[in-house]
């Protein structure tokens, strides 16, 4: 109790510290500190939330959907505790509950949401002991991080078939590597409960196989085999395999009908055989998954998704998802990327069908927390997507890698500017509306820019 | 020059997840450039292959578990391919791809992948993951030959730079072929093994490397040697390459010799 005791305020006053002295968001170092001292800091915590943990967790789309599920929390009055500020590791999570928490270390919350990512999952799982899961896909992210998703996949597998408490394990089934996943644990562990989600049909289903493109691979995680698949979006779709028993599971509730533009999508979403539409604000297909999922888990919950689909109308996107800035009259839409697919999906959702721009700025860095190797902006099928016409301005700790990625995907060397300093790209832009494309520290750094120049709030704060 | 080559990428399904296609990406690119039509031609499970067929292949990383699909289907191209490499065809061989041009590659508790061979190198699962970026000193034999395919030499530096990302610990067997060099050696990073004395493997034509990167992409000195030795192969004749505008590939590749040998010294 005691060991307890000091490692939270030592928490509280690393917190405190960092507000007085407006040094970062707060968000790692007061949990990073207090784990050191108490390393059961999170048990304790979490067991304290009165209806449980929930855990989100996947390559892509962690962000968006704890915050869709955070936003229906917040507009039903619901007391939760959540992970927002983007620190998805064991210290974001016990930095959050430090500060919600008071001196002697209670809590008052119904819920814990917790966004983890891939590594963090595996080892924090057991602890948390949560009610409820969400896996949102397994793609290739940051090898040089997470290494293979073979070995994602199989710790995932470990943690979850040793799970003590039942749990609810609500997976994206057009993922084969999650449907493989689920079918593994089950046999493992029979008393979890499976709920599956999936997208129908749309407006999108095209089969992408370009050589020298190969965003995702598409291979029976079970045998190796080429499966058959129609595809929503890089690898996720209706799938089954040639060679074994290996399929799309049937779901209670999906998508179907959806249709997207520039501004989101709209569409139905089915379950339990009732019809409703929807309209996302959110660009891009994959954030569909993303809005499934969360949907999902109100839904399993017994929550008013009514409620939720007329709310999420509003919701505004999170840090650098495709969020719009204005500086100087140009407006900026800044979007995050860290992996192949993310890329590529992004890239296909700003330059959807003829976009007016006629520039756009891709930032790559090579920190630990982009990655430190930045080989996987060669599978990006970068040619396919961005038309020839626009004007490339590269910057970033690798902003000669980018220029190359762009001149062998066939824009003109001259065409393309580079800023081997942030501040320099401001000086080269011409248009009124222009996106950015930012890896993780990237990001943050135009968040700094944004922040002096007094156009944008702290992201932590909102 | 109005000549064909034609690139055999080796199962692109499977080994493909390290964004070592920036490699083909460049070799198509830059022969382009010199006036020469690029075929890709993709070698996979079922694919039939005839000896002469290929002038460059290619054979990237995958995963663990796909490395052993592919070991097992790579076994019925082994004649094929060690002829064409006897003969002169080229091949750019990298971290799982290279590991099944040697010998074999000793897994902890599975039994042995086999390799086909074209190198005399072996390699056995380790514990110390090699993760980082690597710069290298290439092969003087390499470096000097380098400098004598281009009408024009330019300033052509004798660093490799890549990223390296394996724990497979590859090593030369001492007796045998002994036509195999190492591609160079580790200035910064690890190379074959965690003892950092050399990095890569080159024998004929045929190259094994652990950079991803891409590789050829920043290091276009060596895609360039590439394709040369690729024409020279098909059409029986050395015939020198125009120099191309590589301002920015070599400020990229600059950019991470400068980073990581500053920090060594």
């Amino acid at each position: 109790m005691i060991r307890k005791l000091a490692a939270i305020w030592c928490g509280k006053c690393i917190l405190l510290l960092t507000k007085i002295l407006q040094q970062g968001g707060g968000t790692a170092a007061p949990g990073l500190y207090a784990l050191k001292i108490d390393s059961q800091l999170i048990e304790s915590f979490t067991r304290q939330c009165k209806k449980g943990s929930i855990i989100i967790t996947g390559t892509n789309g962690k962000t968006t959907t704890s915050r869709l599920i955070s936003h229906y929390f917040s507009q039903s009055n619901i007391s939760f505790i959540h992970n927002r500020a983007g620190s998805n590791l064991e210290r974001g999570i016990a930095s959050a509950c430090i500060s919600s928490s008071d001196w002697l270390g209670k809590i008052s919350a119904d819920y814990g949401l917790w966004e983890l990512d891939e590594a963090a999952f595996s080892k924090l799982v057991e602890k948390i002991k949560p009610t409820k899961i969400v896996l949102l896909n397994l793609f290739r992210d940051q090898l040089d991080r997470y290494g293979e998703v073979d070995t994602t996949k199989i710790k995932w597998v470990t943690a979850l078939s040793h799970l003590s408490l039942p749990t609810t394990i609500i997976f994206n089934a057009d993922d084969p590597q999650l449907v493989h996943l689920a079918e593994l644990v089950s046999n493992n562990n029979p008393k979890h409960i499976f709920v599956p989600f999936s997208i129908n049909s749309g407006n999108e289903n095209s089969s992408e196989n370009d050589v020298l493109s190969p965003v995702e691979t598409v291979l029976c995680p079970q045998c190796k085999h080429k499966l058959s698949m129609n595809q929503i979006i890089a690898g996720l779709g209706a799938f089954r395999c040639q060679n074994c028993s290996l399929k799309r599971p049937s779901t209670n509730s999906g998508i179907s009908n959806y249709s997207v533009n520039e501004s989101g999508t709209t569409g139905e979403i089915v379950s339990s055989s009732l019809k409703k539409t929807f309209s996302l604000p959110l660009p891009g297909a994959f954030n569909l998954y993303n809005f499934l999922a969360a949907y999902t888990y109100l839904e399993n919950s017994k929550q008013n998704v009514d409620l939720f689909l007329s709310i999420v109308k509003e919701y505004k996107p999170a840090f650098a998802r495709m969020e719009h800035i204005v500086l100087n009259k140009t407006e900026f839409i800044l979007t995050l990327i860290k992996n192949p697919t993310g890329f590529t999906e992004s890239l296909k959702t700003i330059f959807y069908k003829n976009s007016n721009y006629s520039e756009a700025i891709f930032i790559l860095n090579d920190n630990y927390a982009d990655g430190k190797d930045v080989s996987w902006i060669w599978d990006v099928a970068i040619a396919k997507y961005i038309p020839h016409h626009i004007r490339i301005i590269v910057s970033g700790t690798r902003c000669y890698d980018m220029a190359i990625r762009m001149k062998y995907s066939g824009f003109n060397e001259s065409e393309i500017v580079v800023c081997e300093n942030l501040h320099e790209i401001f000086n080269n832009v011409t248009t009124q509306k222009i996106p950015i494309f930012a890896t993780y520290t990237a990001s943050l750094e135009l968040q700094n820019y944004f922040e002096k120049t007094g156009v944008k709030n702290k992201y932590w704060n909102e | 020059m109005n000549n064909k080559l034609t690139i055999g990428y080796l199962y692109p399904e499977y080994m493909n997840i390290y964004g070592d296609t920036g490699n083909i990406v460049t070799l198509q690119y830059r022969a382009i450039k010199r006036g020469l039509t690029v075929e890709i031609k993709q070698i996979t499970a079922g694919t039939n292959l005839q000896p002469g067929e290929i002038d460059i292949y290619f054979f990237g990383g995958g995963q663990d578990q796909q490395q052993v699909f592919v070991s097992e289907d790579i076994a019925r191209l082994s004649r094929t391919i060690n002829k064409d490499i006897a003969n002169g065809s080229v091949a750019l061989t990298i971290c799982g791809g290279y590991q099944l041009f040697g010998e074999f590659y000793r897994p902890f508790d599975q039994k042995d992948l086999n390799g086909i061979t074209v190198f005399p190198v072996q390699t056995h699962a380790g514990d110390v993951r090699m993760i980082d970026n690597c710069v290298i000193t290439m092969h003087d034999d390499l470096y000097s030959e380098i400098n004598e395919i281009y009408t024009k030499t330019p300033q052509i530096p004798k660093t490799l730079v890549g990223f390296e990302n394996h724990s497979g610990q590859t090593s030369f067997i001492e007796t045998a072929f002994s036509t195999a060099r190492p591609l160079g050696f580790p200035l910064y990073g690890y190379g074959n093994n965690p003892t950092k004395e050399t990095e890569g493997c080159w024998r004929n034509n045929a190259f094994g490397t652990y950079l991803h990167g891409s590789l050829l992409p920043k290091n276009p000195h060596f895609a360039d040697y590439l394709l040369y030795k690729a024409l020279e192969y098909r059409t029986q004749k050395a015939a020198l390459l125009e120099p191309l505008d590589d301002e920015l590939e070599y400020k990229a590749h600059s950019a991470i010799v400068k980073k990581y040998t500053n920090l060594i010294k």
